[in-house]
């Protein structure tokens, strides 16, 4: 009996002593080093400059007055609140207290600088001001840049390698990670040898192997649809639109879509995903290859440009040239040269579909929306035939196992990641 | 041209000639053996590449059955027997498995042909493969060539076909090794040659109209191209299809250098060139030296020849050989001595005919004033003795008369004094004109006489004729002469025309009648001594004249119709032409 009992404590307490190292396992820890590495190269870090895309770092060094949360709703950041000056005829917002620079000073913006003129209505000024080239910097005599966030840039090269240092002082609390070491320009396959052998902890992963990283079990971070996949008609001489519309009608998306894309991401004809726009399946994304055919009789050969460090670009310009050659459309794709569309791969930032749609529009080069509703102001943007979107797909990072916390949606994301030791 | 310069020249062209035949020859029997060589060559590249291809494609075979019998071609065969397969997992697949295999061209394709995964076109998956035919191409037993659609166009490969199986569930395998110059890099080429197929030929136009022939033909050609205007950089290209069921998918071409062949020509044509040339230099001197020992004996006739014509009969031509030349000039050496043996004969007897001639012509002159002397005394001689009363009147007439013919006698013997008496002209600058007008006023007596058989003068003098050296004397008494002939011609009366003018040898002097003319052989024989058509002439008269025009180194010539009259033409030579005509009379 005793002897039962004695097993019975002993079990317990190996259970107890489990238990609580399974939840010490999973309860965050400061420290540690995430060593990153990506296809992109970032030559700026000044949120002015920057390409979108490259908020990633951005947003973990400078903030923004405002931030839209997961709904795309505005929350108070760096002001704690706004208020409407009627007299004056402009929002004046409050900064937060307490922030502390980069560079160890506090933050005091001038009340004038935190005032903006009404002359639109709040909820499109709160957007614009969450956007991250809006970001609080303040730039020093000597042309620094020093921001309030949670990371300090201790080390930048432009284009090749980057480290942020967590920002001990930083008014949120300091974040888990210590570091964050970011080596840039890494092919695909490089990334993910160095995951394989341990020298990276986070990679970037084509949106064509999520699917069997997904079979496998991997540890994966995985957007939204974030970034759009289009057919652009911006070279030269520029295609008739009868003939850009002769080759959107005979792009196959479906097999686009299963193939290409493994079935991961979504495909469409719409600028702004589904899950943004909430309509983007009004636009019709079936083929018509009888009718391709009759449009483009007699067109001349077209040549699809793509970047060459974007293999899901490469495969795409190559099987439009393949459906294009099914309607009779002699199309050619190619890295090289001078091309009279190519297609294109771009981020749509931010949580705000009109900001979003805004931001497209200055990617894409088009005349800005209109205001109004906004199905009427993209349908205004495709209707002039220069853009022919293919699919929204999402933006997905494969992390070692001691990495938690990692989300590939937001442009700060990374600042509540941490590590196991 | 001259027989030596005719003899050297046939001789250097038979020398070149030789040479040339020669050369061409040797160029076109080294050609011959070079063109052999390359067929040789050519036919052991075929061969090569015949094996090379027999080679590659069991290998190939070999790699296309080891990815049929690969786990991923099972599992998409295993996935075809679902009933909506999802072929999306393996669209790398053939990349994957043509880059294990080093294959050029891969494609996995379903039971109907649908391609599932393709290594060199990977975004033409769920489109139907038109390189190969399934299940058809899976059962050939080796590896085969066609035309393989890629981005980038046609591509001419080697392929084979496999096919895997997992229950009802089955994948084809179409693998391939591009036809290229790596695919042609195994084959062991002779210095000079190499193997190209038409798809590398896209930087050689010049290879365009071969491959163009060959492909549309079926059946192999051959060219020479050229690349640089050097002849040495030329090859030969022998075109041959390369083609499956009658459709020539491409072309190899087997081109040989004709580097050496040419290089050869050149050097045989150098040789032929030098050997030529010394051929012919050789054959100039040789020919000189041959024509020179012919031609020096011809030569020597000739001059011998020349300078007999010219009046030295002395001449003799060495015979210095006993060949055919030799017995030439002995025979020119005798024909001289026959003529010279002739021509003295011959003047012998034109001497005896002459003397006999005068001798008649005496005899015949003398006669007539010799009859009525002989009359004449023999009438003094009756009259004496039949008649002594009337023998004084007689003997008065008759002495009259002796007188009478013994006068006549002496003009005759004075005629043939002065004929035989001609002295040499005494040249002085003369004015024909003053002389002609001197021997016209002799006659105006006679031409003033108004009598039935009267003659009209008409005198036409060129005022601008220039002085010539001549004897006036003579000149006259030659002038005379014809004015009298012409007198004497028209008995009857008529016209008497003289006429002085510039020729080109001199001056010219014509003296015409209207008399009854004179036949041709009359015209022949006009100035042969003592030949007068006239019944009491002596045939002096124009003997004296044609004397005198040659002593004055001219010409004298007659021009007469029967019943037309007669013109006599004097042409005497001015004063450079009488010294030239001097001068050459001096040197002969």
């Amino acid at each position: 009996m005793r002897r039962t009992l004695y097993r019975s404590i002993a079990a317990i307490s190996a259970i107890a002593i489990l238990a609580s190292a399974g939840i010490a396992a999973r309860r965050p820890r400061y420290g540690g080093t995430l060593r990153v590495e990506m296809a992109e190269s970032m030559q700026s870090i000044d949120p002015i400059e920057g390409r979108p895309g490259e908020e990633k770092l951005s947003g973990l060094i400078f903030e923004t007055l405002v931030k839209l949360d997961e709904h795309g709703r505005p929350q108070p950041w760096l002001a704690v609140s706004w208020r409407h000056d009627v007299a004056g005829k402009k929002w004046r917002f409050t900064p937060r207290m307490g922030v502390l620079l980069h560079n160890g000073s506090i933050w005091m913006p001038s009340p004038e600088s935190l005032a903006f003129p009404d002359d639109q209505p709040i909820d499109r000024l709160l957007a614009s001001l969450a956007r991250p080239r809006n970001a609080i910097v303040v730039r020093t005599a000597e042309g620094s840049l020093a921001g309030t966030g949670p990371f300090t840039v201790t080390r930048w090269e432009p284009g090749k390698s980057a480290e942020l240092s967590a920002h001990a002082g930083y008014w949120g609390g300091k974040p888990y990670l210590e570091h964050i070491q970011i080596a840039m320009s890494r092919p695909l396959k490089e990334q993910a040898l160095d995951l394989e052998l341990g020298k990276a902890d986070a990679i970037e992963v084509d949106v064509a192997g999520m699917r069997r990283l997904k079979q496998q079990n991997a540890n994966l971070a995985v957007s939204a649809p974030i970034d759009i996949l289009a057919l652009v008609f911006d070279g030269a001489p520029p295609v008739a639109p009868q003939l850009a519309q002769a080759i959107g009608l005979s792009i196959d998306r479906s097999a686009i879509q299963n193939v290409l894309l493994q079935r991961q991401g979504e495909i469409s004809a719409a600028l702004l995903p589904q899950w943004l726009s909430g309509y983007s399946f009004v636009f019709p994304v079936g083929r018509d290859v009888a009718r391709a055919r009759q449009m483009a009789a007699g067109t001349a050969p077209v040549v699809i440009g793509y970047d060459r460090f974007d293999s899901m670009a490469r495969s795409m310009a190559e099987r439009i040239a393949v459906n294009c050659g099914e309607a009779g459309i002699m199309v050619r794709a190619s890295a090289d040269g001078p091309a009279q569309a190519r297609v294109v791969r771009l981020r749509i930032a931010g949580r705000d579909a009109a900001t979003a749609l805004e931001d497209l529009a200055e990617q894409l080069k088009l005349d800005p929306p209109r205001t109004g509703d906004l199905y009427s102001a993209e349908r205004d943007l495709l209707g002039n035939g220069r853009v022919i979107p293919l699919a929204h797909v999402p933006v997905a990072w494969q992390l070692s196992p001691k990495v938690h916390a990692f989300s590939a949606d937001d442009t700060a994301a990374w600042a509540d990641a941490w590590m196991e030791p | 041209m001259k027989f030596r310069t005719r003899l050297l020249l046939i001789s250097g062209l038979a020398v070149a000639g030789a040479v040339a035949l020669v050369t061409g020859a040797v160029s076109i029997s080294a050609r011959r053996a070079f063109e052999s060589a390359d067929q040789t060559r050519r036919d052991a590249l075929l061969d090569q590449f015949r094996g090379e291809l027999d080679r590659q494609g069991a290998e190939l075979r070999s790699k296309v059955a080891r990815i049929a019998a690969s786990e991923s071609a099972t599992r998409i065969a295993i996935e075809a027997t679902r009933a909506e397969p999802d072929y999306s997992q393996w669209l790398n697949e053939a990349q994957t498995q043509a880059e294990t295999f080093s294959l050029d061209f891969l494609d996995f394709l379903t039971a109907q042909g649908d391609i599932v995964s393709s290594a060199h076109w990977p975004a033409r998956f769920g489109y139907r493969n038109d390189w190969v035919s399934v299940p058809g191409d899976a059962e050939e037993l080796k590896a085969f060539l066609t035309s393989i659609p890629t981005p980038d166009g046609m591509a001419t490969g080697l392929v084979a076909v496999e096919s895997a199986s997992a229950g009802a569930g089955r994948v084809y395998v179409a693998g391939g090794k591009r036809l290229d110059a790596e695919f042609l890099a195994s084959m062991h080429l002779a210095p000079g040659s190499r193997v190209l197929l038409d798809s590398a030929t896209a930087s050689m136009p010049q290879l365009a109209g071969l491959v163009e022939k060959v492909r549309r033909s079926g059946k192999p050609s051959t060219q020479v191209v050229q690349w640089t205007a050097d002849r040495e950089s030329a090859e030969s290209f022998y075109g041959l299809p390369l083609a499956r069921g009658g459709t020539v998918l491409g072309v190899l071409l087997v081109g040989n250098s004709l580097q050496q062949e040419v290089a050869l020509e050149r050097s045989i044509l150098r040789t032929g060139v030098l050997v030529g040339g010394s051929g012919i230099l050789l054959g100039i001197l040789l020919g000189w030296w041959v024509t020179e020992r012919v031609t020096r004996p011809v030569e020597r006739l000739a001059a011998g020849a020349r300078s007999i014509s010219s009046g030295d009969w002395s001449v003799r031509v060495q015979a210095t050989t006993g060949d055919e030349l030799g017995e030439l000039a002995r025979a020119f050496n005798h024909m001289t001595e026959q003529l010279i043996e002739q021509r003295d004969r011959a003047i012998q007897a034109e001497r005896v005919a002459a003397w006999r001639e005068l001798a008649r012509r005496l005899a015949h002159e003398l006669k007539n004033p010799l009859f009525p002397l002989q009359i004449t005394v023999e009438n003094l001689q009756r009259a004496r003795r039949n008649a002594p009363e009337q023998f004084e009147e007689i003997f008065r007439e008759s002495t009259q008369t002796l007188l009478e013919e013994l006068a006549q006698l002496n003009t005759i013997i004075g005629r043939f004094s002065d004929f035989a008496r001609m002295p040499p002209p005494i040249l002085q600058a003369v004015d024909v004109n003053t002389v002609v007008k001197g021997v016209m006023k002799l006659f105006d007596p006679q031409l003033a006489k108004d009598s039935a058989g009267r003659i009209e003068s008409e005198v036409e003098l060129d005022p601008l004729l220039p002085p010539i050296p001549a004897d006036a004397e003579q000149l006259g008494r030659a002038l005379r002469n014809l004015v009298l002939n012409a007198m004497d011609a028209m008995p009857e009366g008529g016209v008497l025309r003289v006429r002085t003018r510039r020729c080109e040898a001199g001056v010219q002097i014509e003296v015409s009648d209207s008399g009854q003319g004179l036949t041709a052989e009359e015209c022949e024989r006009l100035f042969t001594p003592y030949y007068t058509t006239k019944q009491h002439g002596t045939g002096l008269g124009l003997a004296i004249v044609q004397s005198v025009v040659s002593d004055h180194h001219g010409r004298i010539s007659v021009t007469s119709e029967p019943g037309k009259g007669a013109t006599f033409v004097l042409e005497l030579p001015s004063a450079t032409e009488s010294a030239s005509a001097a001068a050459l009379g001096n040197t002969a």
